[in-house]
């Protein structure tokens, strides 16, 4: 993640985003779009966010407006590299594995813990693309490391074929 | 009576910033000035799913003004409209819903006053 972070919120209580927001705001400096409906998210993911706080009960105010999971769904379709961090007043079990099955990467009760939750859940994501980026690193030098013992060994067998080297010299 | 609001929580979370702990508390305001429109409404109409929601939105911004009785009531009410139980309670949690939030509104008002 670069140090501009994107973080989306969405959630239909102006209370909660705008809590959300000055939370976030006040951590780093991130780059925070707001958004009261899932709607209005989703004509944005183009910009594909790095974070996406999503609020699981999206149509409390406006009942045909898209739920949480509708949007969750779409978001992981159409930005798949996005991560998105469910928010809900629910703290039943089921909800939050349903949320996870639909690709959330965390989901966070509502209440005054929340805020420290989703503080930790951005350093987790921090930790869990550095890891990501490591193990992507050691892939690449393995692969380059291989690639160039071959070659070395092909040059080998192609120079001892032509006589330019000998067993004598020690090469082989 | 005692008090029915505490701003510890919203005043540390503010960080002792009194415009933001006033932003919300205006937020809060205007949030119950809906809600509570919306509960009488839907149990009017026995529309328990809106009841539900309505409560549900409520219920998460009490706790942040440490109205930690009437979110218990929310719960309450969210619970028993979700399941279609216990609704004979109904009108006698929306009366008592009702008196917090008034008086909510009553030292909220005067915290807007005073700071």
């Amino acid at each position: 993640m670069s140090k501009n972070t994107m973080i989306f919120i969405v959630d239909d209580d102006p209370m909660q985003l705008s809590m959300l927001k000055d939370h976030l705001s006040a951590m780093a400096n991130f780059d925070i779009n707001t958004f009261s409906t899932g709607e209005e998210c989703l004509a944005q993911i183009g910009k594909a966010p790095d974070i996406v706080f999503l609020d699981y009960n999206l149509n409390s105010k406006n009942s045909n407006a898209m739920d949480g999971l509708d949007v969750l769904q779409e978001i992981k379709s159409k930005s798949p590299s996005s991560e998105v961090i469910m928010l809900s007043g629910q703290d039943k079990i089921e909800v939050a594995v349903d949320t996870m099955k639909y690709g959330a990467y965390d989901y966070i009760v509502k209440g005054e813990s929340a805020f420290y939750r989703a503080e930790k859940a951005i350093f987790n994501l921090y930790r869990l693309t550095k890891l990501k980026r490591n193990a992507g690193m050691y892939r690449t030098l393995t692969i380059a490391f291989g690639a160039a013992l071959l070659v070395m060994i092909i040059l080998v067998i192609y120079l001892k074929s032509k006589g330019l080297i000998s067993d004598r010299a020690g090469w082989m | 009576m005692g008090t029915i609001v505490n701003l510890d929580f919203i005043t540390g979370f503010s960080k002792g910033n009194m415009e933001r702990v006033r932003k919300y508390v205006q937020m809060f305001l205007e949030a119950s000035a809906e809600g509570m429109p919306a509960i009488e409404q839907s149990f009017a109409a026995q529309d328990w799913k809106r009841l539900k929601t309505a409560a549900h939105t409520l219920k998460s911004i009490s706790g942040y003004m440490g109205m930690t009785d009437t979110q218990n009531l929310l719960k309450q009410m969210e619970e028993n409209a979700a399941m279609e139980q216990d609704l004979e309670n109904m009108p006698e949690d929306i009366t008592k819903l009702q008196q917090h939030l008034r008086q909510a509104e009553e030292e909220l008002n005067n915290f807007l006053a005073q700071n």
